[in-house]
């Protein structure tokens, strides 16, 4: 067990690294009253000398993750990010791909290192989806197009990769339960700059269907 | 057949509820996850280990057994099975415990360790372990042999004091029956006094200690820590607060302690509880679908995949039918 020292910002604030500001936001309210003095769960346990230390490192942890640029070298310094990600072109076999899919290759150069909600409403209008349907396919399709492997998508999400082959290839059968599921899709929708709810909602209908029909 | 956490073989998967303070709804999970289980098709044994004061029998609306483990232990009967009692319940079964009889209470050790010998060898899917209150040998030697260990709390200052006591008990305890050296276990005694001259105040601070004496010994207590979660269920909740102090128990507790603690779910105040104990009806046959059941069931799915809450998807309000609960008191 790691001690508080020890703790990365985000295990800190249990949040994972691809959080929005709006998340880490709540997430550091909690643990400013989790650790506050008069919080029930913590009184009994920490003195007051302890229990500064504590909201010190909190502060400090709060101020870095909700200074984009200090974030971002936050997350180099710990290996969140891979330095190489911010000068990352395309790779061949991505541009082959994306020729096809789009007239719009810059999309890839424009990938949000995370997404605040308004990257989020950019990148949906970028990448226009009216009518078309929601399915694996089209997360795998989306994501190509902005050029992320599914390797990141599985670092930065912490989601495990074989989930998120599971995910695209629509193999209903090898997913986790729905309340996982949803939680994947909401981040895995979120990371390619999509309004999660909807898509997530569409998804998991599909999800349903599937499932109605195995009993 | 299973290793338990003592590397026992086990032929059941048992959840052992307790959590210190009377009045905090050990029966009344303990008796409504046994009716979950054996809904969801799963055999299941209720056994209310509570010794002296039993009432499980109580909130599941059935008189009081004739053989009961108070029996056992008097050798009236010889073999745990004997005092199996229907529930009317499908797939789940009592097994009550003594009754006003004070003695009962504290058995002998010897006593104690057939009956958890006997627990063991039983064979269905679940077996559920109610335990009394208080942090007495028994109740935590219980609390041990549990694959998932349940700890109820109250949003207030005394349950959540007994609970942090409970976890600290529960682990010297179980490092005490480790460590066969004289002197590691007078360091464990030493450390059990809070105001001990050592400095030691956590499972953390004595790993350290016993570090500087052998290193093998304190790797192995190390290893014991990560083998064993308590899982914290807070009971009666009324605000988004109430919830999160769940969080904040876990993550504090994880950090003060150095112990895992997990967070599997927690239960709505809902006036359908009194009603229903009132009638002397367990809750989750006369009010299906009430708030509180709702919280029972979705920890129940958490329990039997060895799921917990995670922070994000409670800050996200993301949850499904299965969670319900949380639906109503997302966090915005």
């Amino acid at each position: 067990m790691k001690q508080f020292d020890e703790l990365n910002y985000y295990e800190l604030f249990e949040i994972p690294p691809a959080a929005r500001l709006a998340e880490i936001k709540k997430a550091y309210e909690i643990a400013k009253k989790t650790y506050s003095g008069d919080s029930l769960a913590t009184y009994s346990l920490f003195d007051d000398e302890i229990r500064q230390k504590i909201l010190d490192r909190i502060e400090e942890a709060f101020s870095v993750l909700s200074d984009d640029k200090r974030r971002q070298q936050y997350d180099i310094q710990i290996g969140v990010i891979d330095p190489k990600f911010h000068s990352r072109q395309p790779t061949q076999q991505t541009i082959g791909r994306s020729a096809t899919a789009s007239e719009k290759p810059a999309v890839a150069q424009t990938v949000p290192e995370r997404l605040d909600p308004s990257t989020a409403v950019r990148h949906s209008n970028d990448m226009d989806i009216t009518g078309r349907e929601i399915n694996g396919r089209l997360f795998q399709e989306l994501r190509e197009r902005q050029g992320i492997p599914l390797q990141e998508v599985a670092d930065k999400t912490r989601i495990n990769i074989t989930y998120l082959q599971y995910i695209e290839k629509e193999r209903f059968d090898g997913l986790p339960e729905e309340v996982y599921l949803k939680s994947y899709l909401m981040q895995y929708t979120k990371m390619l700059g999509l309004d999660p709810v909807p898509i997530t909602d569409h998804y998991l209908m599909r999800y349903e269907e599937w499932r109605k029909s195995k009993k | 057949m299973r290793l338990d956490t003592n590397g026992n073989t086990s032929r059941s998967e048992i959840w052992a509820i307790g959590g210190g303070k009377g009045g905090t709804g050990k029966s009344f999970l303990s008796a409504n996850l046994g009716i979950f289980l054996s809904k969801q098709g799963k055999q299941v044994i209720m056994i209310d280990a509570d010794l002296g004061g039993a009432n499980l029998h109580t909130l599941l609306g059935i008189p009081y057994p004739e053989a009961t483990l108070s029996d056992l232990l008097k050798g009236r009967i010889r073999r745990i099975q004997d005092a199996l009692t229907d529930t009317g319940v499908p797939n789940l079964c009592l097994i009550s415990g003594a009754q006003d009889i004070l003695e009962i209470a504290n058995p002998k050790h010897s006593q104690k360790m057939r009956i958890i010998r006997q627990i063991q060898e039983l064979d269905v899917d679940y077996i559920i372990l109610d335990l009394g209150a208080g942090t007495s040998f028994n109740i935590l030697d219980f609390f041990l042999i549990a694959d998932q260990g349940l700890l109820t709390v109250l949003p207030e200052p005394i349950s959540i004091e007994n609970v942090y006591r409970f976890i600290k008990s529960v682990f010297y305890r179980r490092f005490k029956r480790l460590a066969k050296e004289p002197a590691m276990r007078d360091i464990i005694a030493v450390a059990m006094d809070q105001k001990n001259v050592l400095g030691i105040k956590t499972p953390h601070d004595l790993i350290s200690q016993i570090n500087r004496i052998d290193e093998n010994i304190g790797r192995q207590l190390q290893g014991e820590i990560y083998g064993f979660k308590p899982k914290i269920v807070v009971n009666q909740i009324r605000s988004r607060d109430d919830i999160t102090l769940g969080f904040s128990m876990r993550s504090s507790c994880s950090r003060y302690f150095g112990i895992t603690v997990e967070y599997p779910g927690y239960i709505e105040f809902d006036d359908t509880v009194r009603q229903a104990g009132n009638k002397r009806r367990p809750l989750l046959l006369e009010y299906p679908g009430c708030n509180a059941v709702r919280g029972i069931e979705a920890l129940g799915h958490n329990l039997m995949e060895h799921k917990q809450l995670t922070l994000d998807s409670f800050i996200n309000g993301i949850q499904t039918e299965k969670t319900g609960v949380l639906k109503d008191w997302n966090y915005s």
